[in-house]
């Protein structure tokens, strides 16, 4: 079975003046499809930087990261916005909606990247908001939605175009608390009905605690992996 | 991606602050109106020098024998001349013509004496050439019953201190011979053009007494005309027609250099000022990107992240460029018509006013072109596109992780 990420001794230093700090030292891991994964660790520990890499949007100093089974080390600018665009699904932690755009638009940019019909948007993007459950304000602005309300357009973002992998940078640290678990359960459900695959960089313990697998960053390294339940030893077994 | 959606993302961008979009769309949009408003009133300048040199005297152009209009050697008359007036009474191009004859003279009255040029002139075809008749201010234009009358201009009648009806001795030297001649003339009209140098300068007496007195026999020196059709002067129909036997044939554009090269500085001087004006506003322009962009950076970073292609975030912050171009072409066409019909309505009265060697006789009244309102807008479009790039490469430049530092 393939592995949606796979990352060999991952690194990355930033050089801020004359000093050198190692974000992530020789990180390797492997993430199989459908697997619902919280990352958790100090500030600091390389969360954020892990999940920069195998984005794309930083580049990588050593090490090699295949998303997909892609060398995205290899890959060009241009390259790396197209494989953006068809693999990867972000949510971010202040939700990041495009503020001019309308949720339906919002969900739309993506496929309008990918040239997908009118037609064969809309009819993408009605769906993806009623699994949201946001049928109805499709044409309302960001600035007219809640938090709650505005995070579920930037998963249905995320998941409009099918992507390999979601990945989730504190999804959960702008919203009260029962908005933050109705969200949790939401990405959990599109995972087990969908097959999505979550990555969660989260201070968050009920991200934690509902994860499947729960990766422990400490100082730039993998301090523990820990495979949480049947399912996920499950997918571990199948691929070995 | 759809241009039409990026267009709509542009349009809605420019919008999220309103009042800079407004304000920087005015101040260029000023600036364009103030071009088409300059380059109106520059147009309704030369027309009306143009129409002041060509109406009041000169016509629209003009036959002489050879050498005739850089010596004024009163042996040097048109040849052929019946057969040319013939010519030009069958001409469909002219509308109308007049023969003169022209002389220096010295004038003697009682009190003062004054050199003059002395025009001989057909009182009926004259009328419908120059202005002559129209700027009599004192006693009355030529009349064909009329004996030894003279016409002569203010400020000659001040220097002479004459009046209407007073007598003045006209003194020339006479054709081929050279032999002076005198002849007495009453004055008839005074006239007052506003050109001081026809004011002070001319004289005009029938043109039969004038071939009497300088014994010419019915040669004349000059023919001037109007064509039907103003454009024609432009034309070298006329010059190659009529310059013939050993005569010289000229439309106001070769006898009015100086009008000429001043409509051509004109013209230079509106273009430099349309360059200034657009770097100007240009560079508004690429201020109030950068703003935006400033403002947008975590944003692009967003958009990146998404999967939009560097030229696609440049192509957007171009877009917006276009959008402010677009505002501002329709604000500038507006303003810019509103002031030229509104000054329009009466003209900026410049009368009297020497300029190029001639007087503006009519309030000047700005003039809208078409071209005004198609070219600069073009041309402010195309600086601005132009100008857009280098914000658009700076967006487009920007990596996401960068921009947003504290995210993702």
């Amino acid at each position: 079975m393939d592995y949606v990420i796979e990352t060999e001794s991952l690194s990355k230093i930033y050089i801020s003046g004359e000093i050198e700090v190692n974000a992530l030292k020789s990180v390797d891991l492997k993430i199989k499809k459908g697997e619902f994964i919280a990352i958790a660790g100090p500030s600091g520990s390389g969360k954020t930087t892990f999940l920069n890499l195998i984005s794309g949007l930083d580049s990588i100093n050593s090490g090699i990261a295949r998303l997909a089974g892609k060398d995205i080390s290899l890959m060009t600018k241009k390259e790396l916005s197209d494989f953006r665009r068809d693999h990867i699904g972000f949510i971010f932690q202040a939700y990041n909606l495009i503020p001019v755009l309308t949720a339906a638009e919002n969900i739309e940019y993506i496929m309008l990247l990918q040239n997908i019909s009118p037609a064969r948007r809309r009819e993408r993007t009605l769906k993806v908001l009623q699994d949201v459950d946001l049928s109805g304000k499709e044409n309302r602005f960001p600035s007219q939605l809640s938090g709650g309300q505005q995070q579920r357009v930037a998963i249905a973002r995320a998941i409009v175009s099918n992507p390999d992998i979601i990945l989730a940078d504190e999804p959960t640290a702008n919203l009260d608390s029962e908005t933050g678990s109705s969200l949790l359960d939401l990405m959990h459900t599109l995972n087990r009905k969908r097959g999505i695959t979550f990555v969660f960089a989260t201070h968050d313990p009920k991200i934690m605690d509902k994860s499947d697998r729960l990766i422990i960053f400490k100082d730039g390294k993998v301090d523990s992996d820990i495979i949480k339940n049947d399912r996920a030893q499950n997918l571990k077994n199948e691929s070995n | 991606m759809k241009i039409v959606f990026l267009l709509k993302l542009a349009w809605r961008n420019n919008l999220r602050n309103k009042r800079r979009t407004f304000l920087v769309s005015l101040m260029v949009g000023l600036g364009l109106a103030a071009l088409i408003f300059v380059d109106g009133m520059s147009i309704g300048m030369a027309d009306n020098i143009v129409r002041s040199a060509t109406s009041t005297f000169l016509g629209h152009a003009q036959i002489h024998g050879e050498g005739f209009r850089n010596s004024n050697d009163i042996d040097l008359v048109i040849n052929e001349n019946i057969g040319i007036l013939k010519q030009l009474a069958g001409d469909d191009k002219a509308e109308s013509f007049t023969p003169r004859a022209i002389s220096f003279s010295m004038f003697a009255s009682a009190s003062n004496s004054d050199s003059v040029m002395l025009y001989g002139i057909d009182v009926e075809r004259e009328k419908n050439i120059s202005k002559i008749n129209d700027f009599i201010n004192k006693g009355e234009f030529l009349k064909e019953s009329g004996q030894n009358e003279i016409l002569i201009g203010s400020e000659l009648a001040e220097n002479l201190e004459v009046g209407i009806g007073e007598h003045i001795i006209v003194t020339v030297a006479q054709y081929k011979t050279g032999e002076l001649a005198q002849g007495m003339f009453r004055v008839g009209g005074i006239f007052h053009s506003n050109s001081r140098q026809m004011d002070k300068n001319l004289a005009f007496i029938k043109l039969t007494e004038f071939q009497k007195l300088l014994a010419m026999n019915g040669k004349i020196h000059e023919i001037a005309l109007k064509f039907k059709d103003f454009k024609e002067a432009e034309n070298d129909f006329f010059s190659s027609k009529y310059s013939n036997k050993s005569n010289e044939a000229l439309s106001w554009p070769a006898l009015l250099p100086e009008v000429m090269a001043a409509s051509k500085m004109s013209a230079v001087g509106i273009l430099i000022t349309a360059i200034i004006l657009f770097m100007i506003v240009s560079l508004g322009i690429m201020n109030t990107l950068f703003m935006a962009i400033f403002e947008r950076v975590f944003e692009f970073g967003i958009l990146r992240s998404l999967g939009t292609r560097p030229f696609q975030l440049g192509l957007m912050i171009v877009l917006e460029a276009v959008m402010i171009a677009l505002t501002s072409i329709v604000l500038g066409s507006i303003i810019g018509f509103a002031a030229v019909y509104i000054v329009g309505i009466n003209g900026l009265d410049y009368s009297g006013i020497e300029f190029a060697g001639a007087t503006f006789l009519e309030p000047i009244i700005p003039v809208s072109r078409i071209f005004q309102y198609i070219v600069y807008p073009l041309v402010l479009m195309i600086f601005t596109v132009l100008i857009s790039i280098y914000p658009a490469f700076y967006a487009s430049k920007i990596t996401p992780v960068k921009a947003m530092r504290k995210s993702l």
